[in-house]
């Protein structure tokens, strides 16, 4: 029994384990890191990280076959980097209406293949709830949050420029990176007609300057093969070596965490039961703390399967709100045009971000909406149209089409935007009563639609991003709205909320289980609104907060 | 264009209510795909990829080996629709080659190839408006298009025309945002 003892579990080494794994390791916990998928070792296990286009066999596309034996990942990945992906076959799910799911098993989880793009939630967000009525209030605001976004940027290392937006808090950056020319036109032509729009570079976690011997970025933008200069921010890179170095670290990968075993005599979590997933043999591990970290959905579906005499619809779920109230940003929306300047210009190197348009829909009295509650914000990109774009365009073939082809064409813009999506109680991840997976634990259901809000704010993302090109000059302007199913933007939120009513809420405003005091939650399931801001940096933020939390409380005997 | 406008409107009826579906265009487009077929042509592929990006002081596509990407393309990543229409394409050019010139592809001359070529890029051309996007959506790509589409994909993303014909870096080190381009400049190879 000795060896399954620690003073702390983690399960899932994802954005949030990792960070999870790191403050507790730090603040001296022995510390055990479940992954049910498995190892990745940094740099050693990114396998095609040096591969040009021509070494993969279908030039990085994927064949048909593989679309149709992976439907959903398929979408997410090409084939430099399947090999950070799970398998729909081996990993079904079942969609009550089209929900992607996009997965990482595997050590490091997503913070491999993430977007690395990074925002702080304001005052704005955190009190949106309570203002409209929608779900329930935070049970923080941005002063309880702000110095530990201070925190784990100054650790990860986030590029960008302060813009003094109290919507947008600035953060603890790095140098900001260039724009293109027609990024720049475009943030003045914005700036010089609309008075509630900034046109700001990405801010990415992505190292423009080296931090604690990790970058600088080489500006290859392949960072999803994983990144051999450890030029942005993942688990593998940064926060599992920091926890592995205090000598408090255990790993074990290919473990699948089935439940949470609750003490019912001393009304706290002990331990969890892990079944090895290739042998299927099952081992309990106990430990004093627990953090769950195995993302939203995964989380939420532990939680459900983690049923007793005192819990009998799942591990500190007596309100009933555990795997309800899921949120994605819907994307899909936007538009693109060209425009016939700068000609002479080009740039040199591959950025690994856009530029943003932070929200500026329903900010304050001027900009109030009467169509739609909430906002979005605009993620655009600035380049000149290559050969892939030109190729089509040009007629024609031989020697002067081939001359045509290489040269670079004009300048485009395309801008997407990604929305805040409401918390609807009936958005919900459940447990299908029958089905099972391959190591016996209950498929997971997901249940998932956009509403009227999402609707309307979608109609005026189409009309706000042709407005904005067509003032800038641009020509050829096309605006796109597809529906994609929810999951796409891979933002999954909600299942587990944070809240002060114990009644309504699953977690208190420590990230700490309103039932179950020694289980913190702090991946995406925790968030209460989904904001319209990417979210990883929150969860890590929260993460590093509720670590502090539980080691104050751990001190003070009352865990 | 009127009558195309007006077949576009017939096939967006016919498509809906399976009217002008005919049995035979049906199995004509969706019968198994001669592979067999497709992989003993090589040579004329590698001819056909040539004519569109010859070499010059740069690498052609013959020498990139994007005939044998298009091979691989066709086989794997293309649907059962365009891998028909691709493949009777091929046969029909055959056909006309030799009934035109009496020879076969590539044993012809540039300028009978160019001629070849042109026949088939025209043909192959999509309807203009609306009428051109259902079209292409329900009837697939036409062989002409997809033969440029993957002769571009394949040689833009070649070893040889990345790296000699565009401008391939590995490791960049730095972004510059704004930079002014230097005579002959070539676009990037990858984004």
């Amino acid at each position: 029994m000795g060896d399954q003892r620690f003073d702390a579990i983690v399960v899932g080494s994802g954005i949030s384990g990792g960070w999870a794994a790191k403050e507790l390791c730090e603040k001296g916990l022995k510390t055990l890191v479940i992954e049910r998928g498995r190892d990745v070792q940094h740099v050693k296990d990114y396998t095609t990280a040096f591969l040009g286009p021509w070494d993969f066999p279908h030039h990085l596309n994927n064949s048909l076959r593989e679309k149709q034996e992976n439907p959903v990942q398929s979408a997410a990945y090409n084939e430099a980097s399947k090999h950070f992906y799970v398998s729909d076959k081996e990993h079904p799910y079942i969609q009550d209406k089209p929900f992607n799911w996009i997965r990482g098993y595997q050590v490091g989880g997503r913070s491999l293949t993430w977007g690395r793009q990074c925002y702080r939630l304001s005052d704005l967000d955190f009190e949106a709830n309570a203002k409209d009525g929608h779900g329930v209030d935070w049970p923080i605001r941005y002063k309880d949050i702000a110095p530990w976004y201070d925190y784990v940027e100054s650790f990860a290392g986030i590029s960008g420029k302060e813009e003094g937006l109290p919507h947008l808090p600035d953060g603890k950056f790095l140098p900001p990176m260039d724009m293109t020319c027609i990024e720049e036109h475009f943030r003045d032509k914005i700036k010089g007609h609309f008075t509630d729009r900034t046109v700001t570079i990405g801010r990415v976690a992505n190292l423009s300057k080296a931090v604690g011997g990790r970058g600088p970025c080489q500006y290859r933008n392949l960072c999803d093969r994983g990144c051999p200069f450890s030029g942005y921010f993942s688990s593998n890179a940064a926060t599992l070596p920091a926890a592995a170095a205090t000598g408090n670290l255990t790993l074990i990968p290919d473990s699948i965490v089935i439940e949470v075993i609750y003490d019912e005599k001393n009304d706290r979590a002990s331990g969890v039961r892990v079944m090895d997933a290739h042998t299927r043999q099952v081992t309990e591990y106990y430990a004093r703390i627990l953090f769950l970290n195995a993302s939203t959905i995964a989380t939420a579906a532990l939680l459900l399967n983690s049923t007793s005499r005192r819990f009998p619809n799942g591990l500190g779920n007596s309100s009933g709100q555990v795997g309800h109230n899921l949120m994605d940003h819907f994307i899909g929306t936007g538009a693109t045009g060209e425009h016939e300047g700068y000609t002479d210009q080009y740039y040199y190197g591959r950025r690994p971000t856009g530029i943003y348009i932070p929200r500026f829909r329903n900010i304050d009295p001027s900009t109030n909406r009467k169509d739609y509650l909430r906002g979005y914000a605009y993620q655009a990109v600035g380049s000149r149209i290559e050969w892939d774009g030109k190729g089509a365009q040009t007629p024609g073939f031989g020697a002067g089409f081939k001359k045509e082809l290489v040269k670079p064409g004009p300048w485009s813009l395309w801008m997407g935007a990604w929305g805040e999506t409401l918390p609807y109680f009936d958005n919900r991840v459940s447990l299908d009563p029958t089905q099972k997976d391959q190591w016996g634990l209950p498929l997971v259901k997901v249940h998932f639609e956009y509403h009227e809000n999402e609707d309307a704010m979608r109609k005026d993302i189409e009309a706000s991003s042709r407005e904005m090109l067509s003032a800038a000059g641009f020509t050829n302007i096309h605006s796109y709205s597809h529906a994609l199913p929810g999951g796409t933007a891979v933002h999954e939120m909600g299942t587990a909320r944070m809240g002060k009513d114990p009644k309504t809420s699953v977690l208190n405003s420590f990230n700490q289980m309103h039932d179950v005091k020694n289980v913190f939650i702090t991946d995406g399931s925790c968030m209460t609104s989904a904001a319209c801001q990417n979210p990883s940096l929150t969860y890590m933020a929260l993460t590093a907060r509720a670590c502090d939390h539980a080691i104050d409380q751990l001190k003070k005997m009352n865990l | 264009m009127k009558r195309r406008t007006a077949i576009g409107r017939i096939l967006v009826v016919g498509a809906g209510g399976g009217l002008l579906f005919s049995g035979y265009k049906w199995y004509d487009w969706n019968k198994k795909p001669d592979l067999a077929f497709l992989s003993g042509q090589r040579e004329l592929l590698a001819a056909l990829a040539e004519t569109i990006i010859p070499a010059t002081d740069t690498p052609g596509a013959k020498e990139a080996g994007v005939h044998d990407y298009i091979l691989l393309m066709i086989r794997d990543c293309t649907e059962t629709k365009v891998q028909n229409k691709f493949i009777d394409g091929l046969k029909d050019l055959r056909s006309y080659s030799l009934s035109k010139y009496d020879k076969a592809y590539p044993q012809c001359t540039a300028s009978q190839q160019e001629q070849i070529l042109r026949h088939f890029e025209e043909e192959g051309r999509p309807w203009g408006g609306i009428a051109g996007k259902i079209q292409t959506r329900y009837l697939g790509t036409s062989f002409f298009s997809t033969l440029k589409n993957l002769t571009v994909e394949g040689y833009c993303t070649s070893r040889a025309g990345a790296t000699r014909a565009l401008n391939y870096l590995a490791v960049p080190g730095r972004f510059q945002g704004c930079m002014p381009m230097l005579p002959g400049q070539k676009t990037w190879a990858t984004k």
